[in-house]
């Protein structure tokens, strides 16, 4: 069976599609007002708000008197876009192709442009997919749907050992400033909460297999703060993309790609 | 070392896969979240619904109305709602020496003449869609709040009747509507607490100073 | 410090070739050809008194207090609240155009018979007399006091005021044009509205209910009726 390069998958397995754009701290969007005034421009979209807590400041020690990023979703509560001062955010948990997802951060970014961004520091697009199939439960039991390569490690057993649980992690570098760290594995649980602000698409959370792709640009030697140019920034994502889409289909096998495209019954 | 992944902490992708358990406190915590922001939405909606529809109402009323001769809709104003000419001056925003002319037979403006029908079609309006208010002149006339001067007569005078039919219809408190009006109502339409009217001994009414407690 | 109006214009009920006689006197009112003691020559003068206070039953008092009134410099608006305190100024007074303004420090009080209709040249609003008194008060007292607070006491007699007006415009001026006398007719109909104002048969009177803001559109339409049921 052969894979189209640009299939999608009527029923696909991805529990959520991440953007992020890191930026240097901006203190207009630190500030609450101004975050309002974004999502004045998405409120037709996103009409529901909430202050963000616990948004984890990977870079440097919130500047003092600055503001919890804000987050919009939209009425399905599948889509949320988070606004900070050093972050922009957008998620989806009700992904149906990249098409529809770039118009929601075209739209984003857009809104956002309106305030002095000085550039940024990390374009991320991560995809994570949680497969769950009735009856596989066993990481042994994911034998056949996904390549031999992810299951490898189950080979260490010693005979009076069962696995119960197989992940790893790769990170793959495409070019100089490319990357995509694939996490994998046969779990029990949940990587997308369900006790999160988004909706889910499924609410199970028993055995799975997890493929998480997360393609980033980044320059390590920060030897130069690109501008903040929309255009550039859906481009670099687009090429992030890519690496993400062979990754995806090379870990999982025609069984699965059939059962992707069949509706479950 | 290892690259913080996209999308850290949000809350929507916890880093390590756990089992969540279906109906945790927090679980339905966040349901009635949803379920309030999705009430919350619904009657923003609605209220902005209704309000295009009043005006809408009251527009077309207007104009019925402005089909009759300006006399007829004052003396209307005046004699059968019984309100005042000084009122009607001040809800049209029209001088009182403009309103007196209009009583001794001057001719009434086209603009005016329209703001005549727009009253009486809004006294209409008050009456059908708040059977709560036997007198929608006195109504007028009444302050909004005991913490405040200001009267709806006020309110219809600086143009906002969406927000005088919400108070007339209790879907607003008279706080809120105030807050709504302008959020430092308090120090310009507060009451003077240095002052209290009283009745003297006279049997007239006379400014006092309030007694501090 | 004091209040100003939004306009000029706000603070007249009437002027000049505004001005009948079926408006009682009130406070506000400026007269021309007053004699105010100690002066030589006649002049123009503004009631002072209260609503309240200038009337006993439906006559006025023998003697009303007035301040004269006198060529101004212009007061721009701005400058009522705190500039030119002791006089309430008074634009475009005339057809002349040319600004006036009382003087808040010389009352002096004078009998009321002297104040003849036919020489009224303005009324006040309900703001420019509301606007008088603080001035007054001030002047008087160094107190400022809300106008809301002004309005609130004398509401009920300015209503009864504007009442008795809409009653001689209905039944006073048509027996004038009919050739009755001004005087004459004023004064009968004065006697009525005061009568049909002070019944108490059965409760409170209608002049007692214009105390109450609740009850005073009630009371103008019962005053409304009872002039349609005259006229009639």
């Amino acid at each position: 069976m052969t894979v189209s390069k640009n299939e999608i998958y009527p029923y696909p397995p991805v529990e959520v599609v991440a953007f992020e754009l890191r930026i240097p701290h901006s203190l207009a969007l630190a500030d609450r007002a101004v975050q309002a005034q974004v999502w004045q421009r998405l409120r037709e979209r996103l009409p529901i708000t909430q202050p963000q807590t616990g948004l984890q400041v990977a870079i440097g020690a919130p500047m003092v008197g600055a503001q919890q990023p804000l987050r919009m979703l939209d009425r399905a509560r599948t889509e949320s876009v988070v606004i900070g001062a050093e972050t922009i955010v957008v998620e989806n948990t009700s992904y149906r192709c990249y098409e529809d997802f770039c118009e929601l951060l075209r739209e984003v970014l857009s809104a956002a442009s309106t305030h002095e961004i000085a550039g940024f520091t990390r374009i991320g697009l991560r995809y994570i997919n949680e497969i769950r199939i009735p009856g596989v439960v066993a990481p042994s039991d994911w034998e056949g749907l996904v390549h031999p390569a992810l299951l490898a490690g189950g080979g260490l057993c010693h005979q009076d050992m069962s696995v119960q649980r197989l992940t790893g992690e790769i990170e793959y570098a495409t070019s100089t400033r490319h990357s995509v760290v694939m996490r994998y594995g046969s779990f029990q649980g949940r990587v997308v909460n369900l006790d999160g602000p988004l909706r889910t698409r499924t609410s199970e959370s028993g055995p799975a297999f997890l493929i998480d792709l997360d393609s980033y640009w980044e320059d390590p030697a920060r030897i130069e703060l690109p501008e903040f140019s929309i255009q550039e920034i859906m481009s670099t994502t687009s090429e992030l993309r890519a690496p993400i889409h062979e990754l995806f289909e090379v870990a999982i096998t025609d069984v699965l790609r059939k059962r992707f495209r069949e509706e479950p019954t | 070392m290892t690259p913080e992944p996209t999308g850290t902490g949000t809350g929507t992708i916890t880093e390590t896969a756990q089992r969540s358990a279906p109906g945790t406190v927090e679980g339905l915590v966040r349901k009635v979240s949803e379920v309030r922001d999705e009430v919350r939405i619904v009657g923003e909606d609605a209220e902005g619904l209704h309000g295009t529809l009043q005006s809408h109402a009251l527009e077309a009323r207007t104009a019925e109305l402005a089909q009759r001769e300006a006399a007829s809709l004052l003396t209307e104003l005046s004699t059968e709602r019984g309100l005042s000419w000084t009122l009607i001056g001040k809800l049209l925003g029209i001088s009182q020496t403009s309103v007196r002319k209009w009583r001794r037979g001057q001719t009434v403006s086209p603009e005016n003449w329209r703001q005549i029908a727009k009253l009486l079609a809004f006294l209409e309006t008050l009456q059908a869609s708040c059977p709560t208010i036997c007198d929608q002149a006195s109504w007028l006339e009444m302050r909004i709040s005991d913490e405040s001067t200001l009267t709806p007569a006020d309110l219809y005078a600086m143009g906002r009747y969406q927000l005088l039919l919400d108070l007339a219809g209790l879907r607003y408190a008279p706080h809120e509507v105030l807050a709504a009006l302008d959020p430092k109502w308090r120090t310009k339409y507060g009451v003077d607490d240095r002052f209290q009217v009283v009745l003297g001994p006279d049997g007239e009414p006379s400014i006092v100073i309030r007694e501090q407690p | 410090m004091l209040d100003s109006p939004a306009s000029e214009d706000e603070i007249y009920l009437a002027r000049a070739g505004d001005i009948d006689p079926y408006r009682p006197v009130c406070q506000g009112d400026v007269f021309a050809e007053v004699q105010l003691p100690g002066e030589s020559s006649r002049t123009c003068a503004m009631v002072l008194s209260h609503p309240c206070a200038m009337r006993a039953g439906p006559r006025l008092r023998a003697r009303v207090t007035v301040v004269p009134v006198s060529e101004h410099q212009a007061i721009a608006l701005a400058q009522w609240t705190d500039g030119h305190l002791r006089v309430m100024p008074l634009p475009d007074l005339r057809e002349d155009g040319r600004p006036h303004a009382a003087n808040l420090e010389e009352p002096a009080t004078i009998a009321s018979g002297s104040l003849a209709l036919e020489e009224r040249i303005a009324s006040l609003s309900h703001d420019g007399i509301t606007l008088l008194q603080q001035r007054y008060i001030h002047n008087h007292s160094r107190l400022s006091v809300p106008l809301t607070m002004l309005y609130e006491v004398s509401a009920a007699v300015l209503e009864e005021l504007e009442l008795q007006e809409s009653w001689n415009l209905a039944l006073v001026a048509p027996a004038v044009e009919g050739g009755s006398d001004l005087a004459a007719c004023l004064d009968q109909e004065a006697a009525a509205f005061d009568e049909l104002l002070s019944a108490s048969a059965d409760g409170p009177s209608l002049r007692e209910l214009l105390k109450t803001p609740r009850a005073r559109a009630d009371v103008r339409r019962t005053i409304n009726a009872a002039i349609a049921e005259r006229i009639r």
